[in-house]
């Protein structure tokens, strides 16, 4: 297995802004390698289900963590965080929502749907960057992901 | 080789006719073999002639046999033509043999040839080697020769010569090489080259490409290795020569083993070097006594030059008489024998006979022959002579070494191995001579410090001595030892580097000496330079030869001035250093040792001193000059000190007596006359006074003076009174607190010259008499006239004064008894006044309806008024001077008593109510502390004391009342219990439907008539929730049933007002679980509690599918009527229909309102992020590149980004407030307001913010949004108050009426109360931002949540002075 070929984070976001800010804060954070982009919830599951322009792509390979957005276009964030949950292969992928929405309901849904954490992205840039560098030190870095018995 | 030149042309002719004769003799055997003999003779005579005796004999033997054999014979007719045949046989024959004659000869000759050539070569070879052997034994010998007239030793050895052809085999192998290689030449012949010399590769001989013969065409060989037969390697050296011998090259090899030739060069060169440094003369001749050599030792010993001797006899140098001698010596040596140490005497050149040991050997040359004899003679004289000497130095320096009494050792110089070492050295340094040999001082340790020996080595080397170098060692156990040692570098036979040579001079001792030496010298020094007695000594002469510090100091002179000098130029009085001298010569003289117990000395400066002085005569050591050592003690303090002793004594004697005529004086004039005599014996002053200050200190009144003089009176007259001011020897006095004293009067420029003119004072003292702080007067002593000056002492002033002191003493004491009288007369006077006064207190006390009386510190009674009396039942004289608990010991033990020690220990008042045991009443006990006791006022209290139990007792009547009536109460309520049943019955009974619903729409109670119209049973429906029991139609997707219901519910809940609903279909399951269309009109009511809560709901319907149904189907009744209700109905319905469109309409709002706040919360803050981030990423890429106004705009857009992002936030919130559902708890509002100032911690810092937080009734809400509340007050008023330096913070509550009214206090900037409308406004500020930061939604979400739990909310302010602002909650009334 080629190690660049692994996926560290699948970066799900349509905001062109906010996808090159995240990245920026990866890339500060020194987590900027091995990530793939997805601009909406349907290139998502492509991609962790393997279907699709991924189709060559093996399903135990999954992204070491999955940074969502929940509001996307075509399937949105939290039925992409459903579909992940609800599937034995990929439910022990930590997800971690990262939204423009404080509303509670997202919130709670998010939580009811089993997300890893559930992050509001500020709107002053330092505190974004806090944000993503913690939130990717700590399922990254510090996570000890649970073993497979696949 | 004539004979073989000839032999070949006669053999042609002499053996055919050799064969012509024989065959005649034999031609009778032999016919017809006609050329029988002559092939044999043709044969040979080819063998010898070649070809041309060949033909020659085989012509001649054809013509012979023609003629006289072939028939016919002696004709050369022949018969037979066949004859023919064989004449030409024969001569073809003859031809073929002188052919092949020829050929054999030529061959033959080729052979000849080349052995020729190897013949020549051989020859020349040999010729060569053997030159060369001979060149080589030549010069051999010559070496030998050389060497054996020196040595005696010979050896030589053959060249050895090996050939090989180009195969390198050996073709030659000579005996030498036998020898050489132990290998015979038989075997060696055939063999390799290689076997014997392994590496010689190259034979070729090159001379410029031809090959030839000569000697040129040689080469030297290289040193190289050899192998013998039996394997042994060996170096050799040699030559190599080729030679072409008929084709054949053949290399000659010269070859020598150069073993020997390697040892005999060494040898020889050692030898060359021993004859020509050797001492001894060495000399050698030939057999004809002809000198051939003569060394350096000889010319040194003979005289004779190498020059003069080789060539010239040695019977030069024989005596005489000994010329015999050498025919001796040389019959000997012929001999081949050795004449050894034949001692003998020799001529020198001078003509001095020596004795000489001669020694001489036989030179022989290599054949063993003797050729010569070599010489070497000793000067035995010499020898001897040194030899003795060496021994006897040997035996003296090993004596020496051994007996040294310096220690000394020998050792090498790298490592310091001992090689000798003497007695002294073992017994300096501890240890054994054993323990020393072959052990190196590095190793021993024996240098204290390596460094030294290292430094000290390398001295030595560079040196070759080192002399009394002082040195510190350790012996073996370790101690120190300081030694000088001196080292030489010597040589010494078995060592192969010079040796050091040590000897140690152990000044160990020495340097211990010196040191306590110089530490007594010291200290000898530093005492008499530290003593404070002068110590010197005299010469005869009288002059100081010794004189210390303290010496040179009483004479005023520096110390080098002293020393030299006689007393006469060190006291000014002549006298006095004549003195001193007699003394000294007198010391002198009689040799003893004189004190002088007082001796008066005056220095230069006329300083006197006495000095206690000791003389004693001795002899200086260093010259033994006569001299007086002294030393003297100052006395003259001592002297002073004792006389100064002996007037204090003097005057505490006095002083004695003083006290003891004062401790009987009555008056002022007992106290004067006293310290008037006292004055006058001790000081010797006549008159004495004293004055008194007046009471303004403006003056000075005399009191009492006394004296001999007559003018006393008169005196008293003129001074008994004086003014103070302006006379400055009074103005001194009264301020003085010592002795002032006027030595004389006259001069002095204090005193008043007019009044000394008229006194004729002389020496005035005045004392200040003080007492305790305050001056009283003054008294005083002087003289006058006649009397002249009395000086005082130190110690007298001190006598004035303590007598002052004394005076003062009884004076207050006398002053104190007269005041007393004075007082006591006053008081008198004054008791009478005063009896008046203090009886009309008496009474008041006396007379107060209090009992009070009065204890000291020891409880006894000092007052008691009369109406204790009466209440403690004691009279008056039965207590007082008594203690109370002797008095009362009933009290004793008793808490009051505990009470009493109280106020007297802590001496605070105390109050309290007390039955008392002695009065058998209860009291009110008032205690005070006065002075140092305590006052105490009883009062009776007993009768309102038992008022109080009386009303206990009904209290507790009422109590019981109370119980009893409770139990009827419960009875009563039991009663009502039943008649609630009866109620419940009468309610169930109602023809309305009614249902009864708790706030959580559970059903408690339903009447018959509702369970007729629904078709349900009350069991199935109690304790049901309403929407269990009567779901919507589930055939009916659209039914509102239950939402409007609900809805109802809910409002009627939230408004607590009673709500009729519109007409609402609503269908009823039927037991059999089908679905009947109904229609009702409900009202819904609350029912609400004592708090205002809502208990209950009222839900009453009327069932009007009838109505419903009628009005569908157009039944009629009265037209008009039907027409009207028609209308009415239409409008209900229409209303009703309104009414749903508009909560339709209401709900699409909100839900709109919903999914806008939802899509702003995500969309609005996206750009804002973006405008931030990138604003940032701007700052940190190209923030370097930017202007300053460039950063500036860039930090205004993310300001402003992030203050938008806050404002939607805050929006947000607020708009989630109206959609938030509310939960209402009891809240502890204490524990509330803590957790949020927790909270706001952080806003807090570095701040002083006084905190008054009142007490803070519980409240019920919701428990978050009451919490949003208190934030957004609370920090607000942090915020308001942040120009303050103190900032005060108040929070509380008052009730008003019913309701509580919390409020949070500010002394912040405040507001102008014409906005206060605005306050509560979304996005309203009445603050620039820029002052105060925020959004303006705080107090508008403050409002919505108060308003939400149904409260109030406004505030108060005064701009500059601080904001309140009060809320209410419904619901957090007291009950």
């Amino acid at each position: 297995m080629n190690a660049t070929h692994i996926v560290e984070i699948l970066l799900v976001e349509d905001s062109l802004e906010d996808l090159e800010l995240t990245q920026r804060a990866l890339r500060n954070a020194k987590l900027g390698n091995n990530i793939q982009i997805a601009r909406d919830g349907a290139e998502a599951l492509d991609f962790i289900f393997c279907e699709g322009p991924h189709a060559e792509r093996r399903i135990e390979d999954t992204p070491k963590l999955i940074l969502l957005d929940l509001k996307l276009p075509k399937v949105d964030g939290l039925e992409v965080l459903e579909r992940i949950k609800g599937d034995p292969r990929t439910k022990h992928i930590p997800v971690v929502v990262l939204t423009s929405s404080k509303e509670q309901i997202d919130v709670v849904k998010s939580y009811q749907l089993g997300v890893n954490s559930y992050i509001v992205k500020p709107v002053d840039f330092e505190g974004f960057n806090a944000a993503v560098q913690e939130l990717g030190m700590y399922w990254l870095l510090l996570n000890q992901p649970p073993k497979l018995n696949q | 080789m004539k004979l073989s030149r000839w032999m070949p042309p006669s053999s042609a002719v002499l053996l055919p006719l050799a064969a012509l004769g024989l065959q005649w003799l034999c031609w009778s055997w032999l016919q017809p073999f006609v050329w029988f003999l002559f092939y044999p003779a043709v044969f040979f005579s080819a063998w010898w002639g070649g070809l041309r005796g060949g033909l020659w004999a085989t012509a001649f033997s054809t013509l012979i046999v023609w003629y006289f054999f072939i028939p016919t014979q002696r004709s050369f007719i022949f018969q037979d033509s066949r004859v023919l045949l064989s004449v030409v046989m024969f001569a073809g024959m003859g031809v073929l043999f002188a052919w092949v004659h020829e050929r054999l000869k030529q061959s033959n000759r080729q052979v000849t040839d080349a052995l020729a050539a190897v013949h020549f070569a051989n020859e020349q070879l040999e010729s060569r080697v053997q030159a060369r052997t001979l060149e080589l034994t030549a010069s051999r010998e010559s070496n030998l020769l050389s060497e054996a007239r020196m040595s005696g030793i010979v050896s030589s050895a053959m060249d050895t010569i090996i050939s090989v052809d180009s195969t390198q085999t050996i073709v030659l192998f000579n005996a030498a090489a036998e020898e050489m290689f132990r290998c015979p030449a038989t075997a060696a012949i055939g063999q390799p080259l290689r076997r014997f010399i392994p590496h010689m590769l190259r034979l070729q001989v090159e001379n410029g490409g031809q090959t030839t013969h000569s000697a040129a065409s040689k080469r030297r060989l290289e040193t190289l290795n050899a192998i013998r037969a039996d394997g042994e390697e060996f170096p050799i050296e040699g030559s190599i020569s080729q030679v072409e011998v008929a084709g054949q090259t053949i290399f000659t090899i010269i070859l020598r083993d150069i073993i020997e030739r390697q040892k005999d060069e060494k040898t020889t060169a050692l030898l060359a070097a021993i004859v020509e440094s050797s001492a001894d003369a060495i000399a050698g001749k030939d057999l004809n006594s002809i000198v051939t050599s003569w060394n350096a030792g000889a010319e040194s010993m003979f005289g004779y030059s190498a020059s003069e001797m080789v060539g010239h006899s040695i019977t030069q140098i024989i005596p005489p008489n000994r010329l015999d001698e050498e025919d001796l010596i040389l019959s000997r040596i012929k001999r081949g024998e050795r004449v050894e140490h034949f001692e003998t005497m020799r001529l020198t050149k001078s003509g001095r006979q020596i004795a000489v040991s001669v020694t001489v050997s036989p030179i022989k040359d290599s054949q063993g022959h003797v050729i010569g004899a070599s010489k070497i003679a000793r000067n035995i004289a010499e020898q001897q002579q040194a030899e003795a000497a060496l021994r006897q130095s040997e035996a003296r320096f090993a004596k020496a070494f051994q007996s040294n009494p310096a220690a000394m050792c020998i050792t090498t110089i790298r490592d310091g191995r001992f090689i000798e070492v003497n007695e002294r050295y073992c017994q300096l340094f501890g240890f054994t001579r054993e323990e020393l040999i072959g052990q190196t001082s590095v190793k021993l340790a024996l240098w204290d410090d390596p460094e030294t020996r290292i430094a000290v080595m390398e001295k030595l080397q560079a040196q070759g001595f080192v002399r009394d170098q002082e040195t510190q060692f350790r012996r073996r156990n370790r101690e120190q030892l300081d030694a000088l040692i001196s080292m030489e570098l010597i040589d010494f036979p078995g060592e192969s580097e010079p040796v050091v040579v040590s000897m140690f001079a152990d000044i160990t001792e020495r340097k211990r000496a010196d040191a306590a030496l110089r530490a007594s010298e010291e200290w000898l020094r530093l005492i008499t330079n530290l003593v404070p007695h002068g110590i010197f000594a005299k010469n005869a002469a009288g002059r100081y030869i010794f004189a210390n510090p303290a010496l040179a100091e009483t004479c005023g002179l520096p110390l080098e001035d002293v020393m030299g000098n006689d007393d006469f130029a060190l006291v000014s009085d002549r006298a006095l250093a004549e003195a001193y001298l007699a003394d000294d010569r007198a010391v002198l003289e009689s040799d003893v040792t004189k004190f002088i117990a007082e001796e008066h000395h005056t220095d230069l400066t006329g300083r006197k001193r006495v000095f206690q002085t000791t003389k004693m005569p001795f002899t200086v050591p260093e010259t033994g000059e006569r001299a007086v050592f002294g030393a003297w003690v100052d006395i003259t303090e001592r002297q002073q000190a004792q006389k100064e002793l002996r007037i204090k004594q003097e005057h505490s004697h006095s002083l004695l007596c003083l006290a003891r005529k004062l401790e009987q004086a009555e008056c002022l004039s007992d106290i004067l006359q006293a310290a008037g005599e006292e004055l006058e014996a001790t000081l010797g002053f006549h008159r004495a006074w004293f004055y008194l200050f007046s009471d303004d200190r403006r003056s000075m009144q005399l009191v009492m003076a006394n004296g001999r003089n007559e003018d006393a009176e008169q005196t008293k007259n003129d001074t008994s009174e004086l003014l103070i001011a302006g006379d400055p020897m009074l103005e001194e006095i009264a301020a003085a607190d010592s002795i002032v004293v006027v030595d004389d009067a006259r001069v002095d420029p204090r005193t008043n010259k007019q009044i000394v003119a008229q006194l004729g004072s002389r020496t005035i003292v005045n004392m200040p008499v003080s007492m305790s702080g305050k001056k009283l007067g003054v008294i005083g002593a002087g003289t006058f006239g006649e009397e002249g000056l009395r000086l005082l002492s130190l110690a007298e002033r001190e006598f004035f004064s303590a007598l002052a002191g004394h005076v003062a003493a009884v004076l207050d004491r006398t002053q104190e008894m007269e005041r007393r009288r004075n007082a006591e007369a006053a008081l008198r006077e004054k008791e009478a006044l005063l009896h008046a006064a203090d009886r009309r207190l008496a009474e008041v006390v006396h007379g107060m309806t209090e009992a009070c009386f009065v204890l000291d510190a020891g409880w006894n009674f000092v007052f008691a008024n009369d109406r204790s009396e009466t209440l403690l039942r004691h009279r008056r004289e039965q207590m007082i001077g008594r203690s109370i608990w002797d008095v009362f010991n009933k009290l004793v033990g008793t808490p009051m008593e505990a009470s009493y020690r109280k106020v007297m220990t802590e001496r605070l008042p105390l109050a309290f109510e007390a039955f008392s045991p002695i009065a058998d009443r209860w009291l009110d006990i008032r205690l005070f502390p006065t002075g140092d006791g305590l006052a105490a006022f009883l009062l009776d209290v007993h009768e309102r004391k038992q008022a109080e139990e009386k009303v206990r007792q009904l209290n507790t009547q009422l109590e019981e009342r109370v119980l009893e009536r409770t139990a009827q109460l419960a009875a009563v309520n039991t009663e009502l219990s039943h008649s609630r049943a009866e109620l419940q019955s009468l309610f169930e009974s109602l023809p309305g439907l009614y249902l009864v619903l708790t706030p959580e729409f559970k059903i408690v109670a339903v009447s018959d008539a509702y369970l007729q119209a629904t078709m349900t049973e009350r069991a199935k429906i109690i304790g049901q929730g309403l929407f269990e029991v009567f779901p919507d139609n589930p055939d009916e997707p659209a039914a509102t049933g239950e939402i409007n219901l609900r809805a109802s519910l809910n409002r009627v809940l939230e408004q607590r007002e009673p709500h009729t609903m519109a007409i609402q279909k609503y269908d009823i399951r039927r037991p059999d679980g089908v679905f009947e269309e109904r229609y009702w009109s409900p009202i819904n009511s609350p029912l609400l509690g004592a708090d205002h809560q809502v208990q209950y709901i009222i839900h009453r319907v009327e069932d009007v599918t009838e109505f419903v149904r009628r009005k569908s189907q157009a039944v009629s009744g009265s037209a008009e009527m039907n027409a009207r209700m028609e209308q009415m109905e239409a409008e209900i319905f229409q209303s009703s229909q309104k009414i749903q469109s508009a909560n339709k309409q209401l709900e699409a709002a909100n839900k709109e309102l919903e999914s806008f706040s939802y899509s702003v919360s995500h969309d609005l803050r996206a750009p804002l992020r973006a405008m931030d981030g990138f604003s940032r990423a701007v700052l940190e890429d190209y923030g370097s590149q930017l202007p300053a106004d460039g950063l500036r705009y860039l930090q205004i857009i993310r300001t402003s980004a992030q203050r938008m992002g806050n404002l939607i936030d805050d929006l947000l919130s607020f708009s989630r407030l109206s959609r938030a559902t509310m939960s209402k708890r009891p809240i502890n509002v204490r524990q509330l307001v803590h957790d949020t100032l927790e909270e706001l911690h952080s806003q807090r810092e570095g701040r002083e913010i006084r905190l008054e937080i009142d007490d803070l009734p519980a409240c019920e809400g919701d428990p978050a949004l009451l919490k949003q509340v208190w934030i957004n007050l609370l920090s607000n008023a942090i915020k308001y108050t942040q120009k303050r330096e103190s900032a005060v913070i108040e929070i509380g509550c008052k009730a008003e009426g019913q309701t509580n009214v919390y409020f949070v206090r500010d002394n912040g900037t405040g507001f102008d109360m014409r906005y206060a409308n605005k306050l509560f406004g979304v996005f309203q500020r009445l603050h620039r931002a820029e002052d105060y930061e925020g959004t303006g939604v705080g107090l508008a979400i403050v409002q919505r949540i108060i308003h939400r739990h149904g409260g109030r909310v406004w505030a108060e302010a005064v701009v500059d002075h601080g904001a309140t602002f009060y809320f209410t909650l419904d619901g957090t009334n007291p009950p």
